[in-house]
């Protein structure tokens, strides 16, 4: 009965010749809804009464965010974000929620489900630990035990994925055990490439969506975890892989360059003519470049960039160096024994927040997805 | 991981999705530099809220959606009608009779009340169901019913019987 009206509002729009789409406006505006939403609400998770400083660092190039178009009479949208993560003692911090672990946190990795949390009494040392305790703390505090893992690498895990990957010994070869993060059931089993191991007892894993890349001697290979396919990791070395989005960092101090490359491929997506070593934002859009600078009592006390991997711009955030990590959806944090500092990656703009109660006086806060030895 | 689409991906989506979602933002608020703004908005939503779209593939439905949770919010405002160009609010007491000066579809559309517009928009043009209008709208499913049948009754009196009959409406 309204074929004719919906006959007539098909045949008049389609006559209408739409403006050509400015993508570069809509990824602008995409990123700084983004950014604003991690970092408001990275900050108000740790429900401090006040916020005391907001530093806002400067454009270094133009990131593109500057033209954005004004997005007319419609408010932020919700994102979910995640709260800064970080261990102190028997202590794991999500945001204003704290949880206890068994002895000293180690490690802490990010799953979509919370933090699976590494500790050991030796004082999270990584060195002589014994068996650690492998602990999920979900993101509302609540926590499940997993056992214990031997001493040696930590569980590879994905920020968007529920499950945790570690390699075992299989005969005379290694198997990668993929598990259920809430309850430490096997969901996967896959065989891993036989080729001569690194210093490690088992091979060290990381997990990038349904890639595996396991770390040798001198060289990476790639397992797909779906149908079992195992490739060369050309973008990688021996040892631990880290990769973040199918990206990994690199850097040479021969060469002097820090460069951010394909995982797999090996393609070079971003380098840089400098002195210093990088870190990926777990999604791997992101490079926090350190380079050697001003130091007082041993912590670096000048600004650092941040570079956008895929257009190269980047932007100088106005804070000492020392002791930043990532949240595990690409936020920058730092934290201080007194305050913690959040800041958008793509602006430059940065949140202080006190601590209350501080930390005390020695402590040594462990930060979410942080390698800490191995 | 899920991965943020590289921004060649997102491009490539943006540069498909959006002479439909164009076509659908126009009629929603009749006017075209308001449309090109609601689209850029949900095209950025949908890049903000990547971790929820998952795929490029799911994208472009997920911005339809964004866009017309957008627009609600819009209509939401009380400063909307303000925003709107004033040749487009036409008033119907002065609209044409003479059949043969009938108005078309879109300016007919103009003369609605924003949300009565989203719900024939969403209705008979998205062809969605009074259900899927209700929720996209976030109101209930009588106020659809109610608004379908108040904005037939207008456009049927500028477009005509042979466009809106009289007995569609009742039961929409």
């Amino acid at each position: 009965m309204t074929e004719k009206l919906r006959q007539l509002m098909h045949d008049e729009v389609s006559d209408l010749t739409p403006p050509a789409p400015d993508a570069a406006i809509v990824l602008a505006e995409g990123r700084r809804l983004r950014r604003r939403s991690r970092v408001t609400t990275a900050v108000s998770a740790v429900a401090v009464a006040a916020v005391v400083v907001t530093t806002a660092g400067f454009i270094a190039q133009n990131t593109g965010d500057s033209g954005a178009k004004d997005p007319g009479p419609a408010g932020s949208t919700a994102v979910d974000a995640a709260p800064p993560a970080y261990g102190v003692g028997s202590d794991v911090h999500l945001g204003e929620v704290v949880a206890q672990v068994p002895d000293t946190v180690h490690s802490l990795h990010y799953t979509s489900v919370g933090v699976l949390v590494r500790s050991n009494p030796n004082d999270g040392a990584s060195d002589g630990s014994g068996p650690e305790s492998l602990t999920l703390v979900r993101w509302d505090g609540s926590t499940a035990d997993l056992g214990t893992i031997p001493e040696g690498v930590g569980p590879a895990t994905d920020p968007d994925r529920d499950v945790y990957a570690l390699a075992e010994a299989d005969g005379d070869g290694f198997v990668a055990v993929v598990r259920d993060v809430e309850t430490g059931e096997t969901v996967a089993e896959v065989d891993l490439p036989d080729l001569p191991k690194s210093y490690w007892e088992v091979p060290p894993l990381a997990l990038d969506g349904d890639t595996l890349y396991v770390g040798y001697r001198n060289e990476a290979a790639a397992v797909d975890l779906t149908t079992g396919e195992q490739s060369p990791a050309a973008g990688l070395g021996g040892g631990i892989p880290d990769v973040h989005g199918g990206r990994t960092d690199f850097h040479s101090i021969e060469a002097n360059e820090v460069s951010v490359l394909d995982a797999r491929s090996g393609e070079e997506l971003l380098s840089l003519d400098v002195l210093g070593s990088g870190s990926l934002s777990p999604d791997g859009e992101y490079l926090l470049l350190l380079t050697p600078g001003a130091s007082v009592f041993g912590r670096d006390t000048s600004p650092f960039e941040v570079h956008h991997v895929e257009s190269g711009s980047s932007v100088t955030i106005d804070e000492p160096a020392d002791g930043w990590g990532w949240t595990a959806d690409g936020a920058l944090v730092r934290v201080g024994r007194d305050a913690l500092t959040v800041c958008d990656p793509s602006t430059g703009e940065c949140t202080e927040t006190p601590l209350s109660p501080a930390l005390p006086k020695n402590a040594m806060p462990r930060l979410g997805g942080r390698l800490y030895e191995s | 991981m899920t991965r943020s689409p590289t921004d060649a991906e997102f491009t490539e989506m943006v540069h498909g999705c959006w002479g439909s979602l164009y076509r659908t933002a126009y009629l929603l608020v009749g006017d075209h530099g308001l449309a090109e703004d609601l689209v850029q908005t949900a095209l950025a939503r949908t890049y903000a809220a990547w971790s929820k779209v998952r795929s490029v593939e799911a994208g472009p439905a997920y911005a339809r959606t964004t866009l017309v949770n957008t627009a609600s919010e819009w209509f939401r405002k009380r400063s909307w009608r303000r925003e709107l160009p004033s040749e487009h609010l036409g008033d119907p007491a002065t609209a044409p009779h003479d059949p043969s000066l009938r108005l078309t579809v879109v300016a007919a559309l103009a003369l609605l009340a924003p949300r009565q517009r989203a719900v024939v928009v969403l209705r008979f043009y998205e062809d969605l169901s009074v259900a899927e209008t209700a929720r996209a709208l976030g109101c209930s499913e009588g106020t659809v019913k109610s608004q379908t049948f108040d904005a037939l009754a207008v456009l049927r009196t500028h477009l005509g019987d042979s466009v809106v009959p009289l007995n569609i409406g009742s039961s929409s």
